[in-house]
């Protein structure tokens, strides 16, 4: 009996139309299906459905025949189905409810009423699957991220599910936990497991894939591999919805790019060193941004790099070091902040409002600012997002609009801390291009981030952070050189670029010519 | 009457959070200092914002049980940041309890001005009373005085917790964060209709 | 930052709930009974209580708590004096009483708080008193939240200040333009976090397993049967 069989199922959330219409869909023990698409596209709504979150859950409505681990999940509810099936999310903080690790894997089993003596031994085989065995009686908060994430994975294997649904668990860690959560997913295929998975990162996943389907105006198209998948959409139909298409099916395109001059320097840190209750975050980091030149700093989680970027925006004080940006020591108004998150830095209610919020600040009465607002709304062609709610906009939209609202502050530095964060590839490409522009523009930027694609698509310099130092400071293309550094700062490049660097200028053809 | 979702509930332990943090200010730095300089009569004119771990999640979500937890979560919370008075639980569980009485008595329909008003003032029940039977708060203070004193519980209740967050939520409710909960569905409501 | 700290006093030992009946029963006795007799009494047994405990005070919790005490004492006495005019020396007397109040209700406070982890107390509630577990199980979601919460708080006020934003309108635009991110996040996470916990059978019943549940021991009932013996030796001293 196939493990889940849904036919004209149509689906959506309460007051909308149809996210999902007339999917039919099939899968078999043992298989795995790769799920592309545009960011709100339905595929976390087809994930949810199947598992029984919506309606009951999430309010919303499912129809059509629907038959998920041999049950109705809308009958049986997501708390029901748990013990079938398993739904790993993005973000390991927000799916960590306990707070030693024994006790997470324990979190499922015991909700499930297991009888208490054999509930260790489940937990035991759960996370010896994912490589946690020794972390046993570890606090959780003590984990990386990819190790949260990795024991999120264990609880959710705990019951021994037969089919695993899993929304894009890659997004937030490191590159090695992200071969791992895959790795146990593929193995547990042979196991009967079947798993459904919804990936921007196609190369992680691409091997253990047996089918590929495409979500987009709520209908479904299946093939084989991508590749099928390419040939029969067209690589341009799947790019422009936002797919990170492997790079190998990309044209290169020889587009005209801005010419980056970099002059004097705007940013010059010595020797910055600081300690919070007793932890030392950075050791002695040296760093230069100049005008019209693009930087990033890459290196795992709490490496320091987000500390860094609040020291130079000037909101961090206490550490030692000389630090200059334009010419004076940090302070809040020098340089231009973006978080990592859009919605920690929104003040308005609409996007013209925010964007006027920035002239606002500058003395400009209400009237004036929301003139000029429109202005560069306009300029940017997206005048008709002006008077829509800033939260209502996608991921890609708040990120754009979080950039654009800074610009009237009129800067010279840039401070971003991931800005490409959780943004398909659509986005992703013109939220680069927009970097770029800045430093065409002038600007000295600082970027942190950790996808290995953006410092290539930009060719930039590179500083690699590890443990609170600077290990790595050079080109990208003498970080591709540099293999000993890799491991030393969570790097990993695109896979293209890992099996000959030489394909660097061929790399950037081909995604910059996606981007038009 | 439809119970809380799991999703409704987390929301309110998130909420409880946030709000266990501003009582904890509230409590150690606010009341015990600000007593030093305004006179004791007029203290209770804050109090109101002990409050709003009840009213704030059972104004978002609308259903029964959310101001009981809510205010129980975030006493728990404010224990948790280090606050230090015992007896911030059973204030919480009990005053939770003086909201939850006023939504049940509307049967959870009615969320207007008067209704998050009188919630908003109903936990003065238990807190002007413990207060005055175990600290002993009005003795210093002669009768007509303690009826202003216990009458500011009330008024800055209504006015803080009841009124203020009202307001507070309902713009809030209008960017479309709260969308997914039942005053998210009010401000779609009033929206697609203005 | 928190008071709890994970040690084996004899208190850490005991089960979480009778350890809060009992401190709340003599909370209520000393507050309720508040003869000078009374209040000595419990400030006796809860200074014991806190020696018992040992717990590791920073030098902001006994600064706060120092000054709850003193501005109990010093406001109550002013106002004896000059509000119901009582001559200084029983304005003291009277305000330091009340003092001894607050005092009993830190010391007791301090002695459970430091002895009793809120994940323990959680799970006593569901698998003893019967309340819901999807009820008390909340807790460790508020618990975990606090942490993540302050880090997007200061996310938050860190791109407001390099901004330069002060904020405009009344005071109900003011505070709801702050808020609005910390409830963006608050509701997503929210979400997700709601998911995933009933994605591992959170509510698929009314009860659960433990596998490692609260017990009442011999123990707790000396440490209960110590408590009522001094809450009996207050209403004596009281009614004496």
């Amino acid at each position: 009996m196939p493990t889940v069989e849904a036919r004209g199922l149509t689906a959506g959330y309460l007051g909308e139309p149809p996210v999902l219409r007339d999917i039919t869909l099939e899968l078999g023990e043992g298989e795995l299906l790769l799920l592309l698409g545009p960011t709100g596209s339905g595929k976390s709504t087809l994930l949810l459905s199947l598992a029984g979150a919506v309606p009951r859950l999430i309010p919303g409505y499912v129809e059509g025949f629907l038959r998920v681990a041999g049950s109705d999940p809308r009958v049986e509810g997501l708390a029901r189905m748990a013990r079938r099936l398993g739904l790993l999310l993005q973000d390991p903080e927000a799916q960590t409810v306990m707070f030693k690790v024994y006790e997470e894997v324990y979190f499922p089993l015991e909700n499930l009423k297991y009888p208490p003596g054999e509930i260790p031994l489940r937990a035991r085989a759960a996370l010896r699957l994912v490589g946690l065995e020794d972390a046993w009686q570890r606090e959780v908060d003590s984990l990386s991220t990819g190790q949260k994430q990795r024991l999120a994975l264990a609880s959710t294997l705990a019951p021994g599910p037969g089919l695993l649904l899993l929304d894009e668990p890659t997004a937030h860690i490191d590159p090695a936990s992200s071969e791992e959560v895959y790795r146990v997913v593929g193995s547990l295929k042979k196991s009967g497991v079947s798993a459904i998975v919804v990936e921007h990162r196609v190369e992680y996943v691409e091997e253990w894939a047996d089918r590929v389907a495409f979500l987009a105006d709520g209908r479904l198209e299946a093939a084989g591999s991508i590749d099928e998948l390419a040939g029969r959409l067209g690589v341009g139909r799947l790019a422009s919805a936002g797919v990170w298409v492997p790079p190998r099916l990309l044209k290169p395109a020889s587009v005209e790019r801005p010419r980056l001059r970099p002059r004097d320097p705007l940013v010059v840190a010595e020797g910055v060193s600081l300690e919070i209750e007793g932890r030392r975050i950075l050791r002695g980091v040296d760093i230069t941004a100049r005008r019209g030149e693009v930087v990033a700093v890459i290196g795992p989680n709490g490496a320091g790099k987000t500390t860094l970027l609040r020291i130079l925006a000037g909101v961090l004080g206490g550490w030692e070091g000389r630090v200059e940006v334009s010419g004076a020591p940090p302070e809040p108004g020098r340089a231009v902040y973006v978080t990592q998150v859009p919605d920690h830095q929104f003040v308005s209610r609409t996007v013209l409002g925010e964007v006027a919020a920035s002239y606002i600040v500058q003395g400009y009465t209400r009237r004036r600012a929301e003139e000029e607002a429109m202005r560069v709304l306009e300029e940017r062609g997206l005048a008709g997002l002006a008077r829509r709610s800033l939260y209502r906009l996608s991921q890609g939209q708040k990120r754009l609009v979080s950039l654009i609202a800074m610009e009237p502050l009129d800067r010279p530095v840039y401070l971003l801390d991931e800005p490409t964060f959780g943004l398909d590839m659509r986005y992703s490409l013109l939220v680069a291009r927009e970097v770029e522009g800045l430093a065409a523009r002038g600007k000295a930027v600082i970027l942190v981030t950790h996808d290995s694609w953006l410092p290539a698509l930009l060719d930039c310099r590179v500083y690699g952070i590890s443990e609170g130092r600077v290990v790595f400071e050079g080109g990208y293309r003498e970080l591709l050189e540099d293999k000993d550094s890799w491991k030393r700062i969570g790097f990993k490049p695109p896979r293209m670029l890992e099996e000959d660097p030489g394909m660097l200028e061929e790399y950037r053809a081909r995604l910059w010519g996606a981007a038009r | 009457m439809e119970r809380p979702t799991t999703v409704e509930l987390v929301l309110t332990a998130v909420l409880s959070a946030i709000n266990g943090a501003i009582f904890m200010v509230w409590s150690n730095f606010v009341w015990d200092y600000l007593k030093l300089f305004t006179g004791l009569l007029f203290l209770p004119i804050v109090y109101g914002v002990w409050y709003i771990g009840a009213t704030v999640p059972a104004y978002i979500v609308r259903k029964p049980g959310i101001a009981l937890l809510g205010e129980f979560l975030a006493a728990v919370a404010e224990l948790a940041y280090g606050s230090h008075y015992l007896t911030a639980p059973l204030y919480g569980f009990m005053q939770g309890l003086m909201s939850e009485i006023v939504f049940a008595a509307t049967r959870y329909k009615r969320w207007d001005w008067a209704t998050m008003a009188a919630a908003g003032a109903a936990p003065s029940v238990w807190a002007a009373a413990a207060d005055t039977i175990l600290y002993g708060i009005v003795e210093p203070l002669t009768p007509p005085q303690r009826i202003v004193f216990w009458s500011l519980y009330f008024v800055s209740g209504a006015l803080i917790a009841g009124v203020l967050v009202k307001a507070v939520i309902d713009w809030v409710a209008s960017t479309g964060i709260l969308d997914s909960f039942a005053v998210g569905r009010e401000a779609r409501l009033a929206h697609s209709r203005g | 930052m928190t008071l709890y700290y994970e040690g084996d006093t004899w208190l850490h030992g005991l089960n979480p709930l009778v350890k809060l009946f009992s401190a709340t029963a003599a909370v209520f006795t000393a507050g309720i009974l508040a003869s000078p007799g009374v209040l000595a009494l419990h400030l006796a047994f809860s200074l014991l209580l806190v020696l018992v405990a040992k717990p590791r005070l920073s030098r902001l919790i006994v600064a706060g708590a120092l000054a709850a005490v003193a501005g109990q004492w010093w406001v109550n006495a002013a106002l004896f004096h000059y509000n119901m005019g009582l001559p200084w020396a029983e304005a003291s007397w009277r305000g330091g009483l009340l003092a001894a109040r607050v005092a009993v209700v830190i010391l007791y406070s301090v002695a459970f708080i430091s002895t009793t982890s809120p994940r323990s107390l959680a799970v006593a509630l569901s698998a003893q008193l019967r309340v819901p577990y999807v009820y008390s199980y909340m807790s460790f979601v508020t618990l975990r939240m606090l942490p993540l919460m302050a880090r997007d708080l200061e996310n938050i006020r860190a791109a407001r200040r390099v901004r330069g934003y002060r904020g405009q309108g009344g005071p109900v635009s003011r505070l709801a333009g702050l808020l609005a991110p910390l409830l963006s996040v608050a509701v997503q996470r929210s979400v997700e976090m709601g998911i995933a916990m009933e994605a591992r059978g959170f509510g698929a019943y009314p009860d659960r397993s433990y596998v490692d549940p609260p017990r009442v021991t011999g123990g707790d009932m000396v440490f209960a049967g110590l408590v009522a013996s001094v809450i009996l030796i207050s209403i004596i001293l009281y009614f004496f």
